[in-house]
């Protein structure tokens, strides 16, 4: 299962496009920011979009509330990576699903106290290599740098790791083999690299749509049988 | 002496915009070879593009096998030539061109 976790969708017209691009590119899902009905879409022939929130919140008390009030109406929430104190709390909540490095801002690094946080809640980083699509030379070598720093640190921790394009057109997307050729100039020399990927999002994903039915309660308690069935 | 095994990829160029020549998909792929893995690494790939078709993006490649990985991710990593948004998608990857064509 090849999910690409993150697609900045401006205007749902675009949606056709990408997903055309995403079939092309031998993708079976994507996970869009646009506003989208539902938390998941299925298509007729399988192919699905995720809804994704990305929470951008400068503080920790706007950063809390945002959590609790989106998450039941979206299947994925990031956090990107910007101060300690937010970042680790993120790290440590487990209903944020992923902590997200852009490559862009000179500030984002990830801390070996975060990374451990979240290899224990489950927490992945993402690595969206938009940033290595639209620069070229220094600009790109200082991407590759923060990149390439952060996956060390989440590799030392046991964080999982997900690479996702953060595209902004349907020409930023890539096929899965092309994926495993950027991952290896991030320094991420694992051969199962894309299985591993693939399995953690299968995970994520399934355990997400449980959270979202009516009859999660709670890790660990579900309703599994009312008295007027 | 043994010779260099040679690697050939075939692949498809997806693009928004105006169709790519082969010179200038070439050009692009080297130039994004030498800068990410320097002028040593393009000199050893030998690359070269053995066919590519511009309407329809489909091509073959072909290159050292010690660089096979410098070249794919250089060639992963393109977006842009001049005013056409491209995206490389490598499909099969083989030590003869007769294999990577079926």
């Amino acid at each position: 299962m090849h999910v690409d976790m993150n697609v900045n969708i401006t205007k749902p017209e675009q949606i056709p496009h990408f997903v055309k691009m995403a079939k092309n590119m031998g993708l079976d899902g994507l996970a869009v920011t646009c506003n989208i009905d539902k938390p998941v879409i299925t298509f007729e022939d399988g192919f699905r979009l995720y809804k994704r929130a990305c929470l951008k919140q400068a503080t920790l008390p706007a950063l809390k509330t945002r959590v609790s009030q989106i998450r039941r109406f979206v299947m994925i929430v990031a956090v990107p990576l910007r101060s300690v104190q937010l970042a680790n709390w993120a790290a440590d909540d487990a209903r944020v699903d992923l902590l997200t490095l852009s490559g862009i801002s000179k500030e984002e690094s990830l801390k070996s106290s975060t990374a451990r946080l979240a290899a224990s809640s489950g927490t992945a980083l993402e690595v969206q290599m938009a940033s290595l699509l639209t620069n070229f030379g220094l600009d790109r070598s200082r991407a590759i740098k923060t990149f390439r720093e952060s996956i060390r640190i989440a590799q030392s921790a046991g964080m999982p790791i997900i690479l996702s394009s953060g595209a902004k057109s349907p020409m930023m997307l890539r096929s899965p083999r092309a994926m495993l050729h950027i991952a290896r100039l991030l320094g991420i020399d694992d051969p199962d690299f894309m299985e591993n990927m693939s399995h953690t999002i299968e995970k994520m994903l399934s355990q997400n749509q449980r959270k979202l039915s009516n009859d999660y309660i709670a890790p660990g308690m579900e309703i599994v049988w009312r008295p007027d069935q | 002496m043994r010779t260099e095994r040679k690697r050939y990829v075939r692949f498809r160029l997806f693009r928004d915009g105006p169709p790519i020549n082969e010179k200038r998909l070439a050009i692009e792929i080297r130039r994004n070879l030498l800068s990410l893995f320097g002028e040593i690494i393009v000199a050893d790939s030998k690359f070269f593009l053995t066919q590519y078709d511009e309407t329809n993006g489909t091509g073959i490649l072909q290159c050292n096998e010690k660089t096979l990985e410098h070249v794919l991710t250089a060639a992963s990593l393109l977006y842009k030539i001049d005013d056409t948004l491209v995206s490389f998608k490598p499909i099969k990857t083989s030590g003869t061109i007769k294999a990577v064509q079926k």
